[in-house]
């Protein structure tokens, strides 16, 4: 069978520089997505006649980083050029870009990414603008285009076809997502942030690129899709097309390319505004202190320094504001095994699954670092046992609130009387009314009843009982 | 006050300040003026007729009530139509362009106006400003002062025939390969082309963005560099903009200039011009100048580059006239893109299509090593040779065109012609240095042109000998009628 | 040589309607004018590097964001609901 042909896979990656003010070569927002069409322009983002590109200095500083990340070679002096071609989202029609057919003149080249399974050379970093977007009028008779994107800075890494398997890919992307989180360049859960172009052949096979696929998440799924597809192909003794394959999105395929992207002749030149600048060691050197920590490091820190272990500290690494919230708290209270093991145990159980994407973990919680310094401190000096500290800790991550006793307190406390807590839950629903709707439709709403039910009863109240009652009331609504 | 249009800028802005003439007097004169003479000529291809006024009326109240008012106060600039003027309609002579009018001002255009000068109108050119006579304009050919049966030269023609017949004190044009200084010598006016980098690009409407400069354009010396000490200037907004010389001398600074005479650009001129550029070079000897004739080879590749590179960068800088965002009208609705994208830049004039067409080839992957980057190669090479020339010498001279002005339409018909008028200017814009053509004589009544050229940043050897000139040759600033 | 093919497919690339007339027009003109470039054939300048003007990125332009502050587009011109029309793209949705 086919299991012993040679895979090979190769990356062309685009992260938008989201961690910047300004665009590329205008000073417009570089944050575009709050605004309504054509409102974050300016002459110079909508080719306007006489207008001239500014090169921003902190996108070259964060694509420096970058490239220093990847262990890219930096040259001294870097240009840009024009890449010409003609489309509607084009202001100038023409992209600029770093790259050139004639040679090169990136910011970044001959670079290696280590991850889990092996390493990845890369090609080269650069940088260039993102186009404008078009969507289309109601009849197809034409088209609608909004500027408000297009200048916005993107910084361009390809990988040698270093890749052989998906799932490979996969593991690449995620630590490369890490890496640009953590250099604060960008944050890829924004939407339309990165884009990935892949290229695969298998055996002797043509090249296939696939493009548009527009989530890291989805590369593995393209790929794998389009593996299948080839391989089964080849099975047949049909011969691959080399082509340009683009991703479905919405059926999870990849399908022809509809567009003739036929020999496209870009006639590249240099861009004759955009002096050739000057990079020099001093400033690659003062670039190179300030740096913001990269994952690695910050694991090897997490080993060496808080002694947590490998697992614990991948888990924080993985998800940068767990590793953000642990530091936060571990400074206030220095418990690091403590605090990061009711992370990683408890405070992932909470997160629901949409949250559990990459680095939203804490948007829901609401519990403070300095109130889960504190619930640590009270367990690791034995002020409250170990279920104690966890119903706290329950309470604060819903409520925001940190209630305070010991354990014979709580249940001195505690509130048996199931009538009791039944007029409590009457209560919360008969203020809740909206959520108790929306309970109706999404489960997890319910814990949100149980949190304003705990606030009312102040946590008095059993909250595995409270929420199964809670659970049987909604069934009447 | 009568013929108040003949004044230069320091008279226009003594004469106002003192009160001896109102601005809006100088300003309604240059106006009557514009509307008597350019009927024939047709420099201008608007007027801001209402505007001039009023920034005028503005100038005499604070002048009245003892108020400061900039040194340019009530100077009349015309503007070459490639330049973007903010609310005033800016088409490069370009059906393509008809109904743009800029949401912003050059920042030459801002600059003029800090010192209070008046934006009189704007002016014709070759479409884009690719062109050496004026004839490609959508609007017509603008016509030579001195004889209207003859082209004005080009691109800035309607910059530099304004200023010929007095319609305006003096006016900006641009220079790409010559376009300011042919127009200024075959006017009988003085144009300067600045070092590259020297002034602000921002704003004027890309042809060839490494070759092109905005240059002044104005009857006297002085006047020029006056306009010089305005519009240069290192600009946040132009990367291209280097550290600059300014302020430049309206005085002398240095007497005894080594001069030297490129007798490649004299030996393949005109007798008649030929002889008149001698007769300047004896005019500088007999000032205190010290002159000599050389030749240098590698300027027989100059040509070729210019039009190679300026072709080239043309083809992408006009890529983005597709009509979507500024234009002219023609709804998009309905239409494929292509074919729309195609429908519009089919607007384009024939000059204008032949250069984006050789541009194109010129840039096509295979060609772009034996064109494009040899012409690169080319240029480096000149301006090491004229380096080491400008060690040995303060500045080279030659005639500013080769020919004298000739008939419109006489060489209309062959593109090819029309470039070789270009070769005594395009070495300046290859090399990014700076250029002057001023009035060295007549010939049957058509003007000749001398150019003074120097190394970069040396502008003010150039003003030096131009001053000498213009002071020894005695020259007589007469106006046509 | 220059052939009137082409110049159509250069007039393709550069989105150019060219009528037949400009067609026959343009094409001696063209060849005659690429023809001149020929005398560059003739140098061997292996050993230039083009002249670029250089710029410190240091002195590149600071990372703040500000609003053009006036219309850039004029809001009546070619628009739908704030979007600029354009006409039918490749792409079906």
């Amino acid at each position: 069978m086919i299991s012993t042909y040679n895979t090979k896979i190769g990356l062309e990656i685009h992260c938008q520089l989201t961690g910047l003010e300004s665009k590329l070569f205008c000073s417009c927002h570089c944050d575009y997505r709050e605004y309504s069409p054509n409102e974050n322009i300016c002459p110079t983002c909508t080719g306007l006649p006489g207008t001239l590109p500014l090169l921003n200095q902190t996108a070259v500083e964060k694509a420096a980083m970058v490239c220093m990340a990847l262990r890219c070679t930096i040259p001294n002096s870097i240009l840009f050029y024009r890449k010409n071609y003609f489309y509607l989202d084009l202001p100038k029609n023409f992209q600029l870009t770093q790259y050139n057919a004639h040679g090169i003149s990136s910011i970044g080249v001959d670079g290696l990414l280590g991850y889990e399974q092996g390493e990845a050379r890369i090609r080269r970093v650069q940088l260039e603008e993102d186009p404008g977007r078009l969507s289309y009028m109601n009849g197809s008779s034409g088209s609608l285009i909004d500027y408000n994107r297009a200048g916005v800075p993107l910084v361009e890494i390809v990988t040698e076809p270093d890749f052989h398997d998906p799932k490979d890919v996969r593991l690449f992307l995620n630590k490369l997502a890490s890496i640009v989180e953590h250099l604060g360049v960008c944050d890829t859960r924004l939407e339309g942030a990165v884009r990935c172009d892949a290229n695969i052949s298998i055996g002797d096979s043509r090249r296939v690129e696939i493009k548009n696929v527009s989530s890291f998440g989805d590369v593995e799924k393209a790929l794998k899709f389009e593996m299948t597809r080839q391989k089964a192909m080849l099975n047949y003794e049909m011969e691959i097309r080399g082509e340009t394959r683009h991703w479905d999105e919405q059926r999870k395929i990849t399908k022809q390319s509809r567009s003739k992207e036929e020999e496209q002749d870009y006639r590249y030149f240099y861009e004759p505004d955009i002096p050739s600048i000057q990079i020099d060691e001093d400033y690659l050197k003062e670039l190179r202190s300030k740096m913001p920590e990269l994952p690695d490091e910050r694991k090897e820190r997490f080993i060496n320094y808080y002694k947590l272990t490998e697992h614990v500290s991948k888990v924080l690494i993985d998800h940068k504001d767990l590793a953000d919230y642990f530091e936060e708290s571990t400074k206030i209270y220095f418990a690091p095994k403590e605090i990061s093991n009711i992370i990683v145990t408890d405070l992932m159980s909470y997160a629901d699954d949409d949250s559990k994407k990459l680095g939203s973990t804490i948007r829901n919680i609401k519990m403070t670092p300095k109130q889960l310094a504190e619930i640590a401190r009270m367990i690791k000096e034995g002020i409250v046992n170990r279920k104690t500290g966890k119903q706290i800790l329950y309470e604060a991550v819903l409520s925001g609130n940190l209630i305070i006793a010991s354990e014979n307190e709580m249940n001195f406390r505690k509130i048996d009387d199931e009538g009791l807590i039944l007029r409590s839950i009457e209560n919360v629903f008969e203020t809740e009314s909206l959520a108790v709707l929306d309970a109706k439709k999404n489960p997890n709403v319910s814990n949100y009843l149980l949190g304003k039910v705990m606030e009312l009863t102040k946590g008095r109240v059993d909250p595995g009982r409270a929420l199964s009652l809670i659970n049987k009331k909604l069934l009447e609504y | 006050m009568s013929r108040l249009y003949d004044l230069s800028i320091d008279e226009v802005t003594d004469g106002i300040r003192n009160q001896h003439f109102s601005a809006e007097e100088y300003v309604s004169q240059i106006l009557e003026r514009i509307s008597k003479r350019d009927v024939d000529i047709k420099a201008f291809v608007s007027v801001n007729t209402d505007d001039a006024i009023e920034s005028a009326r503005r100038i005499d109240s604070k002048i009245r009530k003892g108020e400061k008012v900039g040194h340019l106060a009530g100077i009349t600039v015309g503007i070459k139509d490639n330049i973007s003027t903010k609310g005033l309609r800016t088409t490069c002579a370009s059906r393509v362009l008809t109904d743009y009018v800029p949401p912003y001002d050059a920042t030459v255009i801002r600059k003029l106006k800090e010192c209070d000068a008046i934006i009189i109108g704007k002016l014709n050119l070759d479409e884009f400003a690719m062109g050496s006579t004026t004839e490609f304009s959508n609007f017509g050919p603008t016509r030579n002062p001195w004889n209207l049966e003859y082209v004005t030269g080009g691109s800035s023609g309607g910059s530099a025939a304004a200023v010929a017949a007095a319609e305006c004190t003096a006016s900006l044009g641009s220079d790409t390969g010559g376009s300011v200084r042919c127009p200024a010598s075959f006017c009988s006016v003085i144009g300067f082309k600045p070092t590259y980098g020297s002034v602000s690009r921002y704003g004027l409407i890309a042809y060839s963005n490494s070759l092109e400069q905005i240059g002044p354009i104005a009857r006297t010396v002085s006047d020029v560099i006056r306009l010089m000490n305005v519009i240069s200037g290192v600009d946040p907004n132009d990367d291209t903009t280097r550290t600059v010389a300014s302020p430049y001398s309206v005085e002398v600074t240095r007497n005894r200039l080594r001069v030297a005479l490129l007798t490649n650009l004299t030996v393949n001129a005109q007798p008649e011009v030929s002889k008149c550029i001698y007769s300047a070079m004896d005019t500088l000897s007999s000032a205190g100048c010290i002159c000599e004739e050389i030749t240098l080879d590698s300027l027989e590749y100059a040509l070729a580059s210019y039009y190679v590179i300026a072709m080239a960068e043309a083809s992408s800088n006009l890529a983005r006239y597709d009509n979507i965002r500024y234009g002219f009208n023609l709804d998009p609705e309905g239409y494929e893109w292509n074919s729309y994208f195609a429908k519009v830049r089919g607007n384009f004039g024939d000059e204008v299509k032949r250069r984006i067409i050789v541009g194109t080839y010129i840039l096509s992957s295979g060609y772009y090593g034996r064109y494009y980057l040899k012409a690169q190669k080319v240029r480096a090479l000149l301006r090491r040779e004229f380096k080491s020339l400008y060690s040995k010498y303060d500045v080279i001279i030659g005639p500013t065109m080769p020919i004298l002005p000739f008939r419109i339409g006489e060489k209309i018909g062959d593109p090819i012609k029309i470039y070789y008028t270009d070769i005594d200017t395009v070495v300046s814009n290859l090399t990014g240095m700076p250029a002057i053509s001023i009035p060295a004589g007549f010939s049957n009544g058509l003007p000749i042109g001398l150019q003074i050229m120097s190394d970069e940043f040396q502008e003010q050897k150039i003003f030096d000998a131009a001053l000498l000139f213009e002071r020894t040759a005695k020259i007589q600033v007469r106006t046509p009628l | 040589m220059v052939s009137k093919d082409e110049i159509k497919h250069l007039a393709w690339l550069a989105r150019l309607d060219l009528s037949e007339e400009e067609l026959l027009k343009y094409e001696s003109q063209i060849d005659r004018i690429i023809q001149h470039f020929d005398i560059l054939d003739g140098l061997t300048l292996d050993i230039l590097e083009p002249t670029y003007f250089t710029k410190s990125v240091r002195n590149l332009r600071l990372d703040q964001a500000k609003d053009f502050g006036e219309n850039v587009l004029p809001k009546t011109r070619n628009r739908k609901d704030g979007y600029l029309k354009g006409p039918k793209s490749d792409v079906k949705q």
